[in-house]
């Protein structure tokens, strides 16, 4: 086996620590989005029964049983036959969002039934209306109970970002291999990406756990 | 009109089979390599203990690597130690690798479920190991070990879409050369998408029902 030499890819480390924060740019964006459109997902599945509840949740299920990869390859190739030219970062944020938001409204609909019925009750002899009831109330509550669960889908976004690279957007795993084909020690620059996707996560878990502490004090 | 041709639907029905073999053989490896890692963890004795450790740092690592990162490592090392392996091979063992890391975690979580008094009861009764495992530990743990197993089990086919980026000519690579070949997208990745459907499905629904059937509540 020829040895393994990671000094050019140290030389480049400043440019690769870059793509972290690509990655953390794609993950962070395409969760906000999807969680955005989770919460009108889920909220149309418990307010509406009929045609738009139905609507949802098939949304859920044919995009949860489908991999991502295809989702952000239709959006790639099939945008543009639309007439809408978007870049390949934006293909790729539109493809993540869609894809969390069918995980992140099931996520929130398991968190939702959870509710206690009295909530509702309590807000409606308050004199809410629907609008405050779900931002005041349920949604609030329904954030802290799902936490764990919401984290971890945004720690699996992480590592799903690494999708990016294919379509030549820039992350961590794009200016990895960007390395490898100019210093040619892909092996070396991947073991150190490898690496830097760990540390982040770890990183990650932490910041989750300080998170869900301070939700704790303040309740 | 439909545009596919009698060869581009072979192609569409060889990559699906690339799909499938790539989610059985890396899912068997998978829970071939979560029996040993969980064994390794469980397993007492100060002489195994750096083994031990191996073992919860691989499980934690692993699952904190992207999967292409994980395929383009195992590719380039095979490459590199002039191991001949196939694509498709490298592949197959790099969603064994992290299938292992994922199920290893769910197994012994699942093994911790059960409560001490009833390991301690079977000790007492003079059980043999086998029969501890077989009778008492075995039955309470699947409840809470197969129906999050399966569930994961579906997600790995859906990272098998991955394995296109080292040349294994599965589904979602078939849709992007069909469609190279001057085939309409949509329509070709739409019928990608629902090939991963039709397979993954019914696996999701086997998955909800055995949480009805067996889960603890």
């Amino acid at each position: 086996m020829s040895q393994l030499n990671f000094h050019p890819v140290l030389l480049r480390l400043p440019f690769l620590l870059g793509g972290v924060g690509v990655t953390v740019l794609i993950a962070t964006l395409a969760f906000g989005l999807g969680l955005f459109l989770a919460v009108l997902l889920v909220v149309l599945r418990f307010e509406n029964k009929g045609f738009w509840c139905k609507a949802s949740r098939s949304f859920s299920t044919a995009l949860t049983n489908t991999p991502q990869l295809s989702q952000i390859f239709a959006v790639f190739y099939c945008l543009p036959l639309m007439g809408l030219m978007v870049s390949p970062f934006l293909s790729v944020v539109i493809g993540m969002t869609l894809n969390a938001a069918a995980y992140l409204a099931d996520i929130l609909g398991a968190g939702m039934a959870r509710v206690p019925p009295v909530y509702h009750e309590v807000a409606l002899t308050l004199g809410l209306n629907r609008r405050q009831t779900y931002l005041r109330v349920i949604l609030p509550h329904v954030g802290r109970t799902m936490f764990p669960a919401l984290a971890n889908h945004f720690q699996i976004m992480i590592l799903g970002s690494a999708m990016a690279s294919i379509f030549g957007v820039e992350d961590l795993t794009g200016r990895a291999y960007d390395i490898g084909s100019t210093t040619f020690r892909i092996l070396e620059v991947m073991l150190v990406t490898g690496g830097l996707y760990a540390v982040l996560s770890f990183a990650l878990t932490g910041f989750f756990v300080l998170c869900r502490r301070t939700m704790e004090r303040m309740v | 009109m439909i545009a596919f041709s009698h060869y581009d639907m072979a192609l569409l029905l060889h990559a699906m089979l690339r799909t499938i073999v790539l989610s059985l053989g890396g899912g068997c490896l998978g829970i071939v390599g979560a029996v040993l890692l969980t064994a390794l963890r469980l397993s007492a004795g100060r002489a195994l203990l750096p083994l031990r450790a191996l073992a919860v740092a691989y499980v934690q690592t692993i699952r904190r690597v992207p999967f292409i990162v994980t395929l383009y490592i195992l590719f380039f090392c095979t490459g590199m130690a002039g191991v001949d392996v196939s694509a498709t091979g490298v592949a197959i063992c790099s969603i064994g690798l992290i299938a292992a890391g994922y199920l290893c975690e769910i197994l012994h979580g699942g093994i911790n479920t059960v409560p001490v008094e009833q390991v301690e009861a079977a000790l007492a009764l003079n059980l043999p190991t086998w029969a501890r495992w077989r009778y008492v530990i075995g039955p309470q743990a699947m409840s809470a070990v197969i129906p999050p197993a399966v569930g994961y089990l579906v997600l790995f086919i859906k990272d098998t879409a991955l394995a296109s980026q080292i040349g294994v000519v599965e589904l979602s690579q078939a849709g992007v050369i069909l469609s190279s070949r001057g085939l309409p997208s949509a329509q070709v990745f739409c019928a990608v998408l629902l090939v991963y459907f039709v397979i993954s499905y019914p696996l999701t629904c086997l998955s909800r029902l055995l949480e009805k059937r067996i889960a603890v509540h």
